[in-house]
């Protein structure tokens, strides 16, 4: 536990202390914004359902841009050969990893709640969706860092990795088209079942969708243990 | 009684070689890279890994820090097996690999507390052990500095003093010396000799004069398995050490104290503090050079420790005309 702490720590200080965590987050906060002002300016659309699939669109790029790093920039510097000497399990690495993801990933969507204020001032919005919209966006943040991160753990090279995160990324979102081909078939509705676009749709409405959080809960876990079995397999 | 099963305990202990291999294999796809190799490394022995390139020089030291695991065949730390199950092991091993392994991000001082806490080390033997790494391999002077801007001297240093923080038994070193100026040699050999103090050490180079003058051992790797040369035939008897000290006969002393029948010519002054010291070992056993060099940088400052290698290479020869020889027509 000591030794992941140390890890998470070190993680934590590469994303702070060089300009990836600082410029990501700005990115994102400054995005989000622009989108939420320009509906609520020029659509006269001011409701979160719409920056909550802004924020998804948006996570869906920089998430495999952050998660790149993470094993394959290890590789590229010979620093994973220090860490698979340290006295650590290599599920210990990932899940180290993985948690400083998610610290970043959390403080881009902290800082986006910005756009609540707004809200506040001119209406009396329900904040049970909002809360339910902010989880279901760091749910489906959350697995695509874990794909990133399983990605990066294969591919040797960071662009690589950041290349085959997003082909899978947009596989994901885009595979219940195919159903569009034999609507009523057993097959078609698998497809809508593992579609990241069908499954997401009610977390950021903010409903609590057991079936969403399920299934990306599966990919969550899924990917990291494709990551800490591939680390295993360097062993090898 | 306590006492002495006490004692019995203590030389049993030392009995066990801090490291063993015993019938590893290893192979990359179809090439055989290593086929049944054995060694046992002793607490106090520094062994050279002698080999061509590609001869998995490399894969045994990765082997032996449990980075990789062989195909078959086992390793023992300490007469412990080292498996996927026991990773707290891997703090009894100090690994440096070709390449070290450095967060150009860190400060120096970050980055050992980082390799400490991670090897387990707690906050007060923590802090400890980054001050005496720091003083040890004097890097206090660049503590606060980001290690990206630091030159290949003080990379090399950093990357000994993350092998050694943890106090390990066995250090591995696989070719500490690529790279370095002729002076950071001298200063790299330095801080071997003195790593090598209470642990068994096993470091891979192309280079025979540092075989020559750091080894207590010498193996070769061949055909995947490890050819020990001619102890005797090996062991260059001529040493050069260049210390800077104000008087030397202290050291001459302390030297002929280890072992009577050193013999030591009367030392040469290269400057104020700067004395040139010409050993010569006992024949047929006596103390080892890594004995006299671990006296010279204990009793003075070792500035430089060279020794013949033409019989080193002379073994060599031998051994590999052997080989030949031995090899099916």
């Amino acid at each position: 536990m000591r030794a992941f702490g140390w890890l998470l720590r070190r993680e934590l200080y590469h994303y702070f202390v060089t300009p990836i965590a600082p410029v990501s987050i700005a990115v994102f906060w400054a995005a989000s914004g622009f989108f939420f002002s320009f509906n609520a300016l020029f659509v006269s659309a001011v409701d979160m359902v719409t920056a909550f699939h802004n924020m998804s669109l948006l996570l869906m790029l920089m998430m495999p841009l952050l998660s790149m790093r993470t094993l394959a920039e290890e590789r590229q510097a010979d620093t994973l050969e220090l860490l698979l000497t340290l006295p650590l399990g290599e599920g210990t690495i990932v899940a180290a990893k993985y948690c400083a993801l998610l610290v970043v990933l959390v403080a881009m969507l902290a800082g986006s709640t910005i756009v609540i204020v707004p809200l506040a001032l001119y209406s009396t919005p329900d904040y049970g969706p909002i809360v339910g919209g902010y989880l279901g966006v760091f749910v489906l943040g959350a697995a695509f860092a874990a794909m990133g991160m399983c990605a990066s753990s294969i591919a040797r090279n960071q662009v690589v990795a950041a290349v085959a995160t997003w082909a899978a990324l947009l596989l994901a979102w885009f595979i219940d088209y195919a159903a569009a081909l034999d609507p009523l078939s057993g097959a078609a509705r698998w497809l809508q079942h593992v579609s990241f676009s069908v499954q997401y749709v009610d977390l950021i409405r903010g409903l609590i969708s057991r079936e969403a959080l399920t299934w990306f809960g599966c990919v969550i876990v899924v990917m990291l243990v494709c990551a800490v079995q591939l680390l295993r397999w360097r062993r090898l | 009684m306590h006492e002495a099963r006490g004692a019995a305990r203590l030389i049993d202990s030392r009995a066990i070689p801090v490291l063993k291999l015993r019938d590893v294999a290893k192979r990359y796809r179809r090439r055989v890279v290593l086929d049944g190799l054995d060694l046992a490394l002793g607490r106090g022995e520094i062994v050279g890994l002698l080999g061509p390139n590609g001869s998995g020089k490399t894969t045994t030291l990765r082997i032996a820090a449990g980075l990789l695991w062989p195909d078959r065949g086992a390793v023992e730390v300490a007469g412990e097996p080292l498996t996927p199950e026991r990773p707290a092991l891997r703090t009894r091993i100090g690994y440096l690999p070709e390449r070290v392994p450095l967060y150009d991000p860190m400060t120096v001082r970050g980055y050992l507390d980082f390799v400490a806490g991670a090897r387990g080390l707690a906050s007060t033997r923590r802090r400890a052990a980054v001050a005496d790494a720091l003083t040890a391999f004097d890097l206090e002077a660049v503590a606060g500095r980001v290690i990206g801007y630091l030159s290949k001297g003080f990379r090399q240093r950093i990357g000994l003093a993350q092998a050694l923080i943890a106090a390990p038994d066995v250090l591995l070193l696989d070719e500490p010396t690529n790279g370095l100026d002729p002076f950071q040699i001298i200063e790299a050999r330095a801080m071997i000799v003195r790593a090598s103090e209470g642990r068994g050490v096993i470091f891979s180079t192309h280079i025979l004069q540092e075989v020559a003058a750091l080894c207590t051992r010498v193996v070769y790797l061949h055909g995947g398995r490890l050819v020990t040369l001619n102890p005797a035939a090996s062991a260059a008897r001529r040493l050069r050490a260049v210390i800077v000290c104000t008087d030397p006969a202290p050291v001459v002393d302390a030297l002929r104290d280890l072992d009577a029948g050193i013999g030591v010519r009367v030392p040469h002054a290269l400057g104020t503090r700067r004395w040139q010291l010409d050993i010569e070992l006992a024949a047929g056993g006596g103390a080892s050079r890594a004995a006299v060099a671990r006296v010279l940088a204990t009793t003075a400052e070792l500035e430089s420790f060279a020794a013949d290698a033409f019989e080193l290479e002379a073994a060599l020869e031998q051994a590999l005309a052997g080989l030949a020889d031995a090899a099916p027509a």
